[in-house]
């Protein structure tokens, strides 16, 4: 039987050594498509448009394309997780994604 | 260019590229926004995780991989990517990167010089050579693959060399052999765009393979109508979008097919295609990869036994689920498409499933038309590209050849400019027995590269847990649990930090640059072991010398001048992917697996082979092979042709392959089944995916899913530990009710990434006969809340 303690990052290996994590971007940009099913387009453009953290482009007939920008990494993919579950949507794909202006992780 | 700040430039290009995989063109001025003031360079790579081949154009910066977005040009993915691919860039950074060779001493792996430790594992290889193998991986690049190939089978006269591909799809390769003679899919993704029902045998593509699937639903947005039935053993994110959920008995996939058959052949409502079967196809009975023949009315005769009460019996679906199944094959107007992927291959009948998912097929007619194919998907990068077809498997040469066939040996001896007689005709260990020589004894060595063994093997207690006191390199990018039992460990580059060509699911090749340096002291695995083969050459080994006495791996640059290849520093200023590439193309020509030259690759964002060059100059790739106007090696007077059918020239095989109970079953004592699989966020064995912080804080840890009721009657709620115990092994692990999945019934789910809580010291030993894959996906536990 093997047992992990883990911490928020740093994580020990079955070995008891410590797995080295990545550093982190503080200026993560990402976009993705936004993809909708029947009527979903309305739905999805009306929860969009109350996201401050995020700018919406031209929407397609095949789908919504917008940037999420953050300030972390982490609050990069809650953002992305959050706009999978809006209303309208079926499916957010990951187009883009930059990570640089990386630093050390702590 | 508007002059503006680097975050205002950079959500420009952002925006660009998502507009762009809308309409599928970037802006004219995408490049400027991309690079911005501060200019990233942007080349091509395919994605290095799973077998969808996603194509990824890398930004670079600093000599850091600093942006990846999907490859609008690539018509893999165009221009989309998944949760993981999100981070294939970063997953370069882990700050425990292997940087430094090391060598066991003393009890404890040390830091040496390369010169140490290729003459550590030479000097091994010198005496030991009949004793030693090689585990490789689907994740090898076609030149790492065939490199391997070359240094074992031609340098050491042995066949000890298989893939973990060997756990994953070879039952897919001896079900299309057996099949059809020739192994890889007929279809390819373009037949994902014009199907009108997708039915996923085990399969649940939303988390292994998300870019595929939302191809087929992002159709549905277009208004577009695809139905989608879910046959599984457990709800999955797959069966959110389904259309119907069928759930069958673990195992009951053979008797579910075989009840498709009779009811296209025996029922009134069923249609089966009489003129495209008698064209086609013929039938054969058995068990094994051989069979006798039989007579279309003989294997009418011999479905008799799959009425509809006794699949329900067996497999647990209803007579109207099966009906609704067959109905859809015996529309003569719909256009069905069959995926599956580890559901199928992981499964003690591996290879007659994949028969009978063809039999359906074939009867149907539903088969080398646009929208109606069987597809198998395959879960690395490579599996296809270097495994199948470069052919690192125990049995195996390159480009479909076998080392029992004279006639192959002796095309291989004289490529590799070999004397007579050097390649050993006995098939070498499959990978469990690999493993199993290891415990024994009977293997006192091998190199593992790019995989994860000690972790990924079934019925670990038994398999792996001699692997210490043996001789083992490692060749790996990060510590895993297999390093932690080497006795030699040495620092892989990784992707772009050198060049490569991956073979993906749908026959396609593609190929990319060296973007990055390695970290540290990080070298190519290709040149790892042509230095290794060097140095055996230096202290005399005779295999490592072609007939003529010189260096196996004689390589020349690109003006035909000898290049000192194990010398690191002159290794790296030449791109020796071309030159192995170039040596095995001709290679592939034996079976019409004709890929493409490299230096058209370059140009192109892959293409599927086979390719051919066209009177104006330029290639062609093939879309549907054994068609009639597409597969240019078909016969021009019949509309499809098997060309390697094995009994019948032109021909594929209907199989009666009966139902078949799994050897293990729950009872008294263990009454569950586990299955087990992979999630969205990890990549197999998480050696990458749980270095990525966001990955790992999306699914940090391991764990039980359980159907409410049992888990009711157990007390167990969610969290609490559970011990999951079977004939080989117990582990731990919290429970999680209604979660992703919900497991049916009587069964439960455990992911395999966690490497501190190892599933597979519980799975099952048992493998397919014939194609020797073992069974992850069902196995009788006991539960226990802790």
């Amino acid at each position: 039987m093997r047992r992990l303690e883990y911490l928020c990052i740093t994580q020990k290996t079955a070995s008891g050594g410590k797995r080295g994590c990545l550093p982190l971007s503080d200026m993560p940009i990402s976009s993705y498509v936004l993809q909708t099913e029947g009527t979903g387009k309305e739905a999805a453009l009306e929860a969009l448009a109350g996201l401050p953290w995020l700018t919406i482009g031209e929407p397609a007939p095949n789908g919504i394309p917008v940037v999420v920008e953050s300030a972390s990494e982490h609050e990069a993919k809650a953002r992305g997780d959050e706009l999978a579950q809006l209303p309208g949507i079926s499916n957010a794909v990951l187009v883009y994604h930059n990570f640089e202006d990386l630093h050390e992780c702590e | 260019m508007i002059q503006t700040n680097r975050r205002q430039f950079l959500k420009q290009a952002a925006m660009a590229a998502a507009a762009g995989a809308l309409t599928g063109a970037l802006p004219s001025d995408f490049n400027g926004l991309a690079e911005g003031a501060d200019a990233l360079t942007w080349a091509k790579a395919p994605c290095r995780f799973c077998g969808t081949g996603c194509g990824v154009m890398v930004g670079v910066k600093n000599g850091r991989v600093v942006a990846v977005q999907g490859d609008l040009e690539n018509p893999v993915n165009r221009g989309l990517l998944c949760a993981k691919g999100y981070h294939v860039g970063s997953a370069l950074y882990g700050e425990d990167r292997l940087k430094e060779p090391m060598v066991r001493k003393g009890g404890k792996l040390t830091p040496v010089t390369w010169e140490e430790a290729i003459d550590t594992v030479a000097k091994f290889i010198m005496k030991n050579s009949d004793e030693f193998g090689i585990y490789g991986s689907g994740q090898w690049t076609i030149p790492e693959g065939y490199t391997a190939m070359k240094f074992l089978k031609g340098g050491c006269s042995s066949n000890h060399l298989d893939p973990n591909a060997r756990l994953c799809m070879a039952s897919a390769v001896v079900g299309m052999i057996t099949t059809y003679g020739v192994d890889e899919p007929a279809g390819s993704y373009d037949d994902f765009d014009v199907c009108d029902t997708v039915i996923l045998w085990g399969n649940n593509p939303a988390e292994m393979h998300p870019v595929l699937w939302s191809r087929i639903v992002d159709r549905r947005a277009k208004g577009e109508k695809v139905e989608i039935i879910d046959l599984a053993t457990r709800r999955t994110r797959s069966t959110e979008s389904a259309d119907h959920y069928i759930e069958f008995s673990p195992q009951g996939d053979l008797a579910i097919a075989n009840g498709i058959c009779r009811y296209l052949i025996k029922s009134e409502e069923g249609r089966y295609d009489r003129e495209w079967v008698e064209n086609n196809c013929v039938f054969r009975e058995g068990e094994d990869g051989v069979g006798k023949p039989m007579s279309f009315d003989d294997y009418a005769a011999w479905l008799e036994t799959y009425t509809p009460e006794y699949v329900q019996k067996v497999a647990g679906i209803t007579p109207r689920e099966l009906e609704l199944l067959a109905s859809r094959f015996a529309d003569p107007d719909r256009k069905v498409l069959s995926l599956w992927c580890m559901g199928m291959n992981q499964h003690t009948r591996g290879t007659w499933i994949n028969n009978l998912v063809y039999n359906v097929h074939f009867l149907s007619g539903k088969f080398g038309k646009p929208g109606s194919t069987a597809f198998s998907l395959t879960g690395q990068p490579s599996a296809c590209g270097t495994c199948r077809e470069v052919g690192t498997l125990a049995h195996a040469l390159p480009g479909g050849r076998l080392v029992a066939n004279e006639i192959h040996r002796s095309q291989i001896e004289a490529t590799w400019k070999l004397p007579s007689g050097r390649l050993n005709p006995k098939p070498g260990f499959h990978a469990v027995a690999m493993f199993d020589g290891l415990q024994s004894g009977a293997l006192k060595g091998a190199w593992v590269q790019v995989t994860n063994p000690a972790q990924s093997m079934p019925n670990l207690n038994k398999l792996t847990n001699k692997l210490k006191s043996r001789f083992l390199v490692v060749s790996d990018i990060y510590p895993t649990v297999t390093t932690d039992v080497a006795s030699v460990v040495l620092p892989s580059a990784c992707w772009v930090e050198k060049n490569g060509l991956f073979g993906n699911s749908e026959r396609r090749t593609q190929q990319w640059f060296k973007m990055v340096e390695p970290p540290g002291n990080a070298r190519d695995d290709v040149w790892q072991m042509i230095a290794v083969a060097h140095r055996l050459y230096e202290l005399g080994f005779s295999g490592m010398k072609d007939k003529n006495g010189k260096f196996l791996f004689t390589v020349t640059d690109d003006s035909g001048k000898e290049i000192e290849a194990w010398k690191w520093d002159v290794y790296r200023q030449h791109n020796v992917d071309r030159f192995l590439f170039e040596e095995y193309r001709p290679l592939t020509h034996l079976k019409q697996k004709n890929v493409a030259p490299y230096d058209v690759l370059v140009k192109n964002r892959g293409l599927r082979w086979p390719v051919v060059e066209q009177a104006d100059g330029t290639w062609k790739e093939t879309s549907r092979r054994f068609v009639r106007g597409e597969d240019p090696f078909v016969n021009p007077e019949r509309e499809i042709d098997f060309y390697w059918g094995k009994v019948e020239k032109g021909k594929a095989t209907i199989w009666a392959r009966p139902y078949q109970a799994p050897p293990e079953i729950p009872d008294k004592k263990y009454p569950f089944w586990l299955c087990t699989g992979r999630v969205l966020e990890h990549w197999h064995t998480g050696t990458m995916t749980r270095r990525v912080p966001q990955l790992h804080n999306a699914m940090p840890k391991a764990y039980v899913e359980l159907h409410p009721v049992d888990a009711g009657k157990s007390n167990i709620s969610t969290g609490d530990m559970v011990r999951i115990t079977s004939r080989r092994g117990t582990i731990e692990l919290p429970a999680w009710l209604n979660g992703r999945s919900l497991p049916a019934k009587g069964s439960v789910f455990v992911p395999f990434f966690e490497e501190t809580a190892l599933i597979n010291e519980v799975t099952l030993h048992e493998f397919c006969p014939l194609s020797k894959e073992p069974d992850y996906k069902k196995c009788a536990v006991k539960i226990e809340k802790v």
